[in-house]
């Protein structure tokens, strides 16, 4: 049976394609939900510019992996909207290839399950803090990392090569990326970053824990971009064993237009109470499809000081009792 | 495993879905506009209070914008006889009220520039990941009739050498007969204006200064805005550029 879809923004074949101002889809695999919704902020509506983030959610066709981006498309390029939405269709698309052709392809999946997994360990806190830090990880998670960076390389390619097409500059691409790469059957999950946004785990003791430390530029208000050079100075990977991801309920990936709403306070504790709230909500109907149009809604309307920007969120839950 | 309930076919056209109550950050980032002001002697009757009437204009104006009454956050420093930060820090502009002006002998803008930095340093906030919020680049906008009467230079380097908290917008306008051209544009980080020092040009002075706050708080609001200069609205003709 083939378990392979394609949810989220199409990837756009030309510079005219139409770019919707809101988006809201939903999937099921294997124990697994995800939905997403993507709004254009009160600024593009006010300047009458389009949405210019985008999201994608992919899996292959034997239903095992589950591939996750979005993007950010800088605001002062008018057809950044096109670099956001290809490059995370691209990512997507290369992340599950990735997970397949690598040298311990099909054992992502195999010699995770061969160890038995019998009883829940607690995730040390040592190794939540790490998440990020390649040092101590197993050859599987470093070659689940090199995937996720391989990936990320590719899309870059990608993205110039349609530049040229469209005849128009890398640079009017200009876009942030975030991706994540998740087997439904062991858990096991690899992410990548470059560009501001927040890639966060929710775990089973209602800890939001943050999956990548993409840097910052010193320069206020500036991101780092897949389309800049000498970006992958600036590219983060992370990743959870399948004993890891056990204690991982829900995946949240976001573009700033969230993220700075839940990251920074007062109070201090926003963001724990941000994905605890979260949490609750997207598991508060059992339907998706139906859980996805409330987070549209919730990104269009709610009301953050200085909040103006396009606001992207997709949420991969554990169903209970899984 | 328990078989999950069927989504039954058009429920997502139900309106009656129940609203998502979720918490969000009360930290925001903040466009810091300083108005730095010569109340030099030069300045005394007509033109000083063109200048207090004009600041009043400027809040009005902003206060219209609502996304430029969100963000930014006025600082005015007077220079003239001594420098006086009179708003002694950031004040959200519709809690800001212009100040009462007075002409005073001498033209410190040197003074001027040090409580800038100061002020740079202690009520400019860096992003704290995890904590807050860090301020969009400040907008320092100049006004000035003559020459300044103590070492600005000094300060000023200090300004363009900054690594943290950097200014790349100092906009200088000179108003009168008597400005140094080439001082105004020595101290400017960006471009440098022209005027005169009647009061329609105040005027004209303090609308494009809105226009120009209002045009930055909605750069800085997009992602890879607010690391490089401002690009200003084309000034009114009271207002010259100077090359």
């Amino acid at each position: 049976m083939n378990r392979e879809f394609r949810r989220g923004d199409p990837c756009p074949s030309q510079l005219t394609n139409k770019h919707k101002d809101m988006r809201a889809n939903s999937a099921q695999l294997g124990k697994y939900c995800v939905i997403g919704a993507s709004v254009r902020g009160k600024l593009h509506i006010h300047n009458e510019v389009p949405r210019d983030d985008a999201f994608a959610v992919h899996s292959n066709p034997n239903g095992t992996w589950l591939a996750v981006a979005v993007s950010d498309g800088v605001g002062s390029r008018n057809l950044s909207r096109y670099g956001a939405s290809y490059a995370v269709n691209k990512l997507c698309t290369r992340l599950l290839d990735g997970v397949v052709k690598a040298k311990h392809g099909k054992a992502f999946g195999l010699s995770a399950l061969s160890q038995p997994v019998a009883s829940k360990q607690p995730c040390s806190d040592d190794r939540l803090t790490d998440i990020g830090d390649s040092n101590g990880l197993t050859p599987q998670l470093r070659e689940l990392e090199e995937v996720v960076r391989n990936a990320f390389r590719s899309t870059r390619v990608d993205v110039e090569e349609f530049a040229r097409e469209q005849k128009v500059l890398l640079e009017d691409l200009h876009c942030t990326l975030l991706g994540l790469i998740l087997n439904v059957e062991t858990g096991l999950v690899g992410v990548g970053q470059i560009g501001d946004g927040l890639i966060l785990g929710f775990t089973d003791e209602k800890k939001a824990v943050s999956l990548t430390e993409s840097p910052i530029p010193d320069e206020l208000g500036a991101t780092y971009l897949l389309t800049q050079d000498n970006w992958e100075q600036y590219f983060r990977t992370g990743s959870l064993s399948t004993e890891e991801a056990q204690h991982f309920t829900t995946f949240y990936l976001m573009t700033d237009g969230v993220a700075d709403d839940c990251q920074y306070g007062p109070p201090a504790d926003i963001l724990q109470r941000w994905a605890n709230d979260m949490d609750r909500e997207i598991r508060l109907l059992p339907f998706p499809k139906k859980t996805a149009q409330r987070l549209k809604r919730y990104l269009a309307t709610y009301q953050a000081k200085g909040s103006f920007d396009d606001r992207t969120l997709v949420a991969v839950y554990r169903k209970e009792d899984e | 495993m328990p078989k999950q309930p069927k989504e039954k076919k058009g429920n997502n056209s139900n309106p009656e879905m129940p609203e998502m109550k979720v918490a969000v950050g009360e930290g925001m980032r903040r466009l810091p506009v300083y108005l730095l002001l010569d109340t030099s002697g030069s300045m005394a009757g007509a033109p000083i209070e063109a200048v207090r009437r004009g600041v009043e204009l400027f809040k009005q104006e902003v206060e219209q914008d609502s996304f430029a009454k969100e963000t930014v956050h006025v600082a005015v420093i007077t220079f003239g006889g001594e420098a006086e930060f009179v708003t002694r820090g950031l004040i959200p502009v519709d809690s800001f009220q212009s100040p009462a002006l007075s002409a005073t002998s001498g033209t410190p803008l040197g003074q001027a520039l040090w409580l800038l930095i100061e002020s740079l340093d202690k009520d400019v906030k860096a992003a704290v990941k995890g904590k807050e919020k860090g301020d969009w680049k400040p907008l320092v906008f100049v006004l000035t009739d003559g020459e300044p009467t103590d070492d600005w230079q000094e300060p000023l380097e200090e300004i363009r050498n900054r690594q943290t908290k950097k200014v790349v917008n100092i906009i200088t306008v000179g108003c009168g007969p008597y400005i140094n051209q080439q001082n105004l544009k020595d101290i400017a980080i960006g471009p440098t204006f022209n005027m005169g020092s009647d009061e329609a040009s105040f005027k004209a002075f303090f609308k494009w200064v809105t226009q120009s706050v209002v045009a930055a708080s909605k750069a800085v609001t997009q992602p890879g805005g607010g690391d490089k200069p401002v690009d200003m609205p084309p000034p009114p003709e009271q207002i010259q550029y100077i090359p």
